[in-house]
């Protein structure tokens, strides 16, 4: 079987968790010569409500673009990792905000509690940097991509003036697992 | 070029490939995107984008700005995609070329806004009221839907009708990698235009060859001529003559009929020594290539009729693909109105795979009903 894996990420919508998403389908397109699908999904309650995004990442191109089983949930609210805790692989990683998430505990999967926006707000010092912040810890646990590639595409992406402060995400998310 | 963008922006790029310079829409999900996008790539091409009051006004519009001789185009999802039909029926009166992108949701009314269905294939062929000629097409894949939406202009342009482009919520909104195609792979067609210092007490825009669109002269070139939503002759004023009525009203049948051939376009994967033939559109069709091929790797022969244009419907082509023998399951995400049209034009009761619930047809699902045999 060629090279398939399958992710979701879920918030509460404006967290910045469907950028994460977005940014993690574009590298992999652009660094590793992948296909990759990503589909957002909200409810009508755009923010504020529960969203999530999964992101399909193929050699071939993607036909059926949802998906089945999962391999890896980022999640960084209760609600939202309730609603959408549905086709997750046995394996899987799962990666809960320890602050926003309540005790999740199954043999099943692979579980990484991290203060992902405390950690985006405090340590890094913007909390608009949660979506990079959590693209580093999807890329450092998945190892889909690299911190050098995204140290290059962090930069490219964010709006200008945000550009260090993205990069000190991104380092911080790769150290912080 | 290779970009990673949803469906809906990908017709925004191609739109502007085609010509399109000019959009006026009204938001609705699942095809705001679309507009979005107009917004900002139209005014770097010299084209003009509106967010308009409504959505019958977007249509109307979209309208006005082609009869000036603009490509013009305007998105909406099924509620709009209702409002607008009355205006549909005015460009197809007129002989207006206009694209309409409808990104079917749930419906009937506000239904499930950000949920995938294909509920208005009937819609776009039978929306507006009273007998008139239609052209839509639903493309599947993302550099499909670049190429489909350049062709929907090119058949607005050709034929001088609307054309509508049918998506779903799945297609418009999935980020995915579009391989962008260069200028040099498409054509692009333009309306003919009468030619200029025509003698206007002689010149009849209506008049033409049946089979052909009418020769209509655009705004400002100099010529004083009449459009008319009322039942009008070949110069364009009312009338009510029967004789005259009747004729307009099959020429602009005819253009459609009379070149349906080339407007057709299918896709056939493995439909010839297919024990079970699958009939899919847009997202519902990937499903049925994804169970296509899940399907040949466990032996079984499972084949995909894909109609890329279903407006004119591709009866023809459907009874010379399809032998009597075959199994025929029409997969839709809807209570079977590509069924129905699929049963006329096989002349036989076909099976249907409906899901209503806003959930995407699964290939699993495709092949269990497959599995499941009769």
């Amino acid at each position: 079987m060629s090279f398939h894996y399958e992710l979701r990420f879920s918030a509460i919508g404006g967290q910045g968790i469907i950028t994460a998403g977005t940014l993690l389908a574009e590298s992999v397109v652009e660094y590793k010569n992948l296909y990759a699908i990503h589909s957002p999904r909200y409810t009508a309650q755009v923010r504020g409500g529960p969203t999530k995004v999964d992101v399909i990442i193929d050699e071939k191109p993607i036909y059926f673009p949802k998906t089945t089983d999962v391999d890896f949930y980022l999640s960084t609210s209760q609600r939202s990792f309730e609603a959408y805790f549905q086709d997750i692989k046995e394996g899987a990683i799962i990666v809960l905000d320890s602050n926003l998430v309540g005790e999740f505990n199954d043999p099943k999967y692979r579980i990484y509690r991290i203060p992902i926006i405390e950690t985006a707000a405090k340590e890094i010092g913007n909390i608009v940097t949660v979506s990079t912040l959590s693209l580093a810890i999807t890329a450092k646990l998945t190892g889909l991509i690299t911190l050098e590639e995204l140290e290059d595409f962090i930069p490219k992406k964010v709006p200008k003036g945000f550009e260090e402060i993205n990069l000190k995400a991104v380092r911080v998310g790769y150290n912080i697992v | 070029m290779r970009k990673v963008m949803p469906g809906n922006e990908t017709i925004a790029h191609a739109a502007i490939a085609a010509g399109c310079r000019f959009f006026a829409g009204y938001p609705i999900t699942p095809s705001s995107e679309l507009a979005a996008a107009m917004s900002y790539l139209l005014p770097k091409v010299g084209g003009k984008f509106i967010q308009m009051e409504d959505e019958i006004a977007s249509m109307a519009a979209a309208i006005g700005a082609s009869i000036t001789g603009e490509k013009s185009m305007t998105a909406t999802s099924g509620p709009g995609f209702s409002l607008k039909q009355e205006h549909i029926g005015l460009a197809c009166m007129m002989e207006v070329p206009v694209v309409i992108v409808n990104v079917m949701r749930g419906g009937p009314s506000t239904g499930l806004p950000t949920h995938p269905a294909q509920g208005d294939i009937m819609q776009a062929r039978w929306g507006t009221h009273g007998d008139h000629p239609i052209i839509a097409v639903a493309p599947s894949l993302p550099r499909e839907i670049y190429l489909e939406t350049i062709r929907a202009f090119n058949l607005a342009e050709q034929y001088r009708n609307p054309v509508i482009l049918l998506l779903d919520e799945i297609l418009g909104h999935t980020y995915e990698v579009v391989d962008i195609p260069e200028p040099g792979e498409y054509d692009i067609i333009n309306r003919k235009l009468p030619p200029k210092g025509l003698n206007r007490l002689d010149f009849y825009t209506y008049q033409r060859d049946e089979g052909d669109p009418p020769l209509l002269p655009n705004f400002f070139m100099g010529y004083n001529f009449h459009f008319e939503s009322l039942a009008h002759d070949e110069m364009g004023f009312p009338t009510t003559d029967p004789e005259k009525v009747d004729r307009i009203t099959r020429l602009r049948e005819a253009k459609i009929e009379k070149n349906k051939e080339k407007i057709w376009k299918n896709h056939l994967l493995m439909v010839e020594d297919a024990d079970t033939v699958i009939i899919a559109i847009g997202s519902v069709a990937r499903s049925a290539i994804a169970a296509v091929e899940m399907a040949r790797k466990e032996g079984i022969k499972l084949g995909l009729f894909r109609p890329i244009t279903v407006w004119p419907f591709p009866d023809e082509p459907l009874r010379e693909a399809i032998t009597e023998k075959q199994r025929v399951i029409v997969a839709e995400m809807n209570l079977g109105q590509l069924k129905g049209e699929v049963e006329k034009a096989l002349r036989r009761e076909v099976e249907g795979l409906n899901k209503v619930n806003g959930v995407p047809i699964s290939p699993k699902e495709i092949l269990e009903k497959v599995k499941e045999g009769k």
